[in-house]
């Protein structure tokens, strides 16, 4: 099958975001809003060969943007009905030249209330690596989300529209995902307030960019301190954690099972192997909990869980952690630590 | 295994639809083994509030029957590891998006108690007569009964009473996530009990009439909880009703 190996286009990616945008406008009363913000995953090859041309992909797909909501506008002054459908029948010229199956197949009503207000910073379109791993060739996925000053009072019911532009089956599907609050939990607190709404954005944002990261990775991490990089060579290949948080947890993973750092390690480094933390002071810590046992610097780390019965229980034993060194999880897998900052003795 | 003038759990629990309702969303567990024990309120409107109490019953064993961690670490991981399995589940399946879950989930060990708690569903602690409520609640409502703005009565037909602003499973969370999981630590009498209830209960029955049963039949548990549903479900039984009451040794 020829679209196993497709690349995608920039015109398909522009198609995308402009389908995301129309599947993510937001009717108030009296207008309706466009999203501003839209992050657009690629799978890394994709990424990769298109990286160098993402300045005029962003003016592109802004040009295109700015026709549309222009085009749903005209359409809306003209009283032609708020059918999505409509919408899409504007929407060809952009997909001229693509083959009929591949153009998104827009589906759903929306309602066009007044007129379409183009957000008030501009466009903003940002690209990532899709490192899902079920991402397939011809995936495109865009995250499109309204931002915090357009809605303050919208507070933790903050909408983000996921569009996945999939190449599956031979046919391209925009499969929008609206995420609003749980019907019976609907009206929260719902204060004007403009820092809620932040939060609540950047929660959105967080859950946005989680969907496209490793399970288990702190989905905080950007808006916080890097306190230590560790670096492990996996089944995966080279992998690289930042630590942001005062404590972590590390270890294979699985269901049940909270890691902060998953390594897709060999069956004898445990689901939960080590925990590690920085105390006030910024002295390392780490304790092992695995059942194979962990080393620092090649030294025997003394277990922490301790046999009680038939029962295993944390004895919440802590080795210091020097700012530097070399731990082996169940001598089968290295991680290097490195503390960063002042206060990690640098 | 009994220590002397420790609290040592011994627990009986049972969910029951109440009288409107025909589903219930409810869950529990009820772990002496373990220690631990908790109620859980499925929301999701339509059929997938009792899919979400399921898969936070089922996560929050699997993650507090490991002993690594301190217990309030554990029980973040377990709540946090339930949210992120609710969310996804709920993300994949169309029928079941927007469900979600509140719960509260005691762990008690070496006579302390510690209690993990998202949402409004609720943990009384019953001794020398008095009967006090340790959770708050995460709604706007409870918030304000618990400020004293509002009597207990006043927030009980309260109509904005059934709002929440904190759930499990609404996004992604990280077990340390601000605004998310209350955790509360507590040293427990060996002759305390304690009660946990989700709102079926305590949004029917006042305090003092949760009191005044456990004191009438603190000596029977089963029927401590039998009597408590019995009297929110002729309070009218609006919502399903759960019940987990646990005693420490020697108590009666």
């Amino acid at each position: 099958m020829n679209m196993r190996n497709r690349e995608v286009k920039g015109r398909e990616i522009v198609a995308a975001i402009v389908g995301g945008m129309l599947a993510g406008l937001e009717p108030l009363h009296s207008r309706t809003l466009a999203p501003e913000l839209f992050h657009v995953y690629l799978r890394p090859t994709d990424y990769e060969r298109l990286r160098g041309v993402f300045h005029e992909l962003r003016a592109d797909a802004a040009r295109a943007l700015d026709e549309r909501l222009a085009a749903v506008n005209k359409a809306s002054r003209r009283g032609v009905g708020p059918m999505l459908q409509r919408l899409a029948e504007r929407l060809r010229p952009a997909l001229d030249g693509l083959p009929e199956e591949m153009r998104p197949v827009l589906t759903g009503r929306i309602r066009i209330e007044g007129e379409c207000v183009r957000p008030e910073n501009g466009w903003q379109i940002s690209f990532f690596r899709n490192e899902e791993e079920d991402a397939e060739p011809g995936d495109i996925v865009v995250n499109v989300m309204l931002t915090a000053p357009q809605r303050p009072e919208l507070g933790a019911g903050m909408s983000t529209i996921h569009i996945r532009t999939l190449s599956r089956d031979r046919a391209w599907r925009i499969t929008g995902e609206r995420r609003e609050p749980v019907e019976a939990a609907a009206p929260r607190v719902t204060k004007p307030d403009l820092a809620e709404a932040e939060r609540a954005a950047a929660a959105t944002l967080r859950d946005a960019q989680s969907l496209m990261r490793p399970a288990g990775r702190d989905p905080l991490a950007t808006e916080r301190t890097i306190l230590a990089i560790l670096r492990a060579r996996d089944a995966n290949g080279e992998q690289r954690f930042e630590m942001k948080k005062t404590a972590i947890v590390i270890g294979r993973g699985g269901t049940g099972v909270w890691v902060d750092w998953q390594l897709a390690g060999p069956i004898e480094v445990s689901r939960e192997h080590l925990r590690i933390r920085r105390d006030a002071e910024g002295n390392f810590h780490l304790k092992d909990v695995s059942t194979r046992g962990a080393t620092i610097g090649g030294i025997v780390v003394p277990p922490s869980m301790k046999t009680d019965g038939d029962r295993r229980v944390d004895a919440d034993l802590w080795t210091p952690l020097p700012p530097r060194a070399r731990i082996g999880l169940a001598g089968k897998l290295y991680i290097d630590f490195e503390a960063q900052g002042a206060a990690g003795g640098q | 295994m009994v220590t002397t003038g420790l609290f040592h759990p011994s627990g009986v629990g049972k969910s029951d639809p109440g009288r409107v309702r025909a589903r219930n969303e409810d869950a529990m567990i009820c772990e002496d083994e373990l220690g631990v024990y908790a109620v859980i309120d499925g929301v999701g409107g339509q059929a997938a509030g009792d899919q979400a109490a399921a898969i936070a019953r089922e996560m929050l064993l699997r993650r507090l029957s490991r002993l690594t961690g301190t217990i309030s670490e554990r029980l973040r991981e377990a709540i946090a590891i339930a949210n992120n399995e609710i969310h996804r589940q709920a993300r994949q399946q169309p029928d079941r998006r927007g469900m979600a879950c509140v719960l509260t989930v005691a762990v008690i060990a070496g006579g302390w108690l510690t209690i993990g708690h998202v949402g409004d569903s609720r943990l009384y602690l019953l001794y020398e007569g008095k009967i006090e409520k340790l959770t708050s609640d995460h709604s706007p409502v409870g918030a304000r009964e618990d400020e004293g703005s509002l009597a207990e009565i006043e927030a009980m037909r309260h109509p904005r009473r059934n709002e929440i602003d904190r759930e499990v499973g609404g996004e992604l969370r990280a077990p340390e996530d601000e605004d998310f999981i209350e955790i509360i630590e507590a040293p427990l009498p060996p002759d305390c009990a304690l009660l946990l209830c989700t709102d079926g209960l305590s949004d029917l029955v006042t305090r003092e009439g949760i009191a005044r049963i456990e004191a009438r039949h603190r000596h029977d548990p089963p029927r401590v909880v039998d009597e408590l549903i019995r009297a929110a479900n002729e309070a009218g039984g609006r919502d399903n009703i759960t019940v987990v009451y646990v005693t420490g040794a020697g108590r009666g």
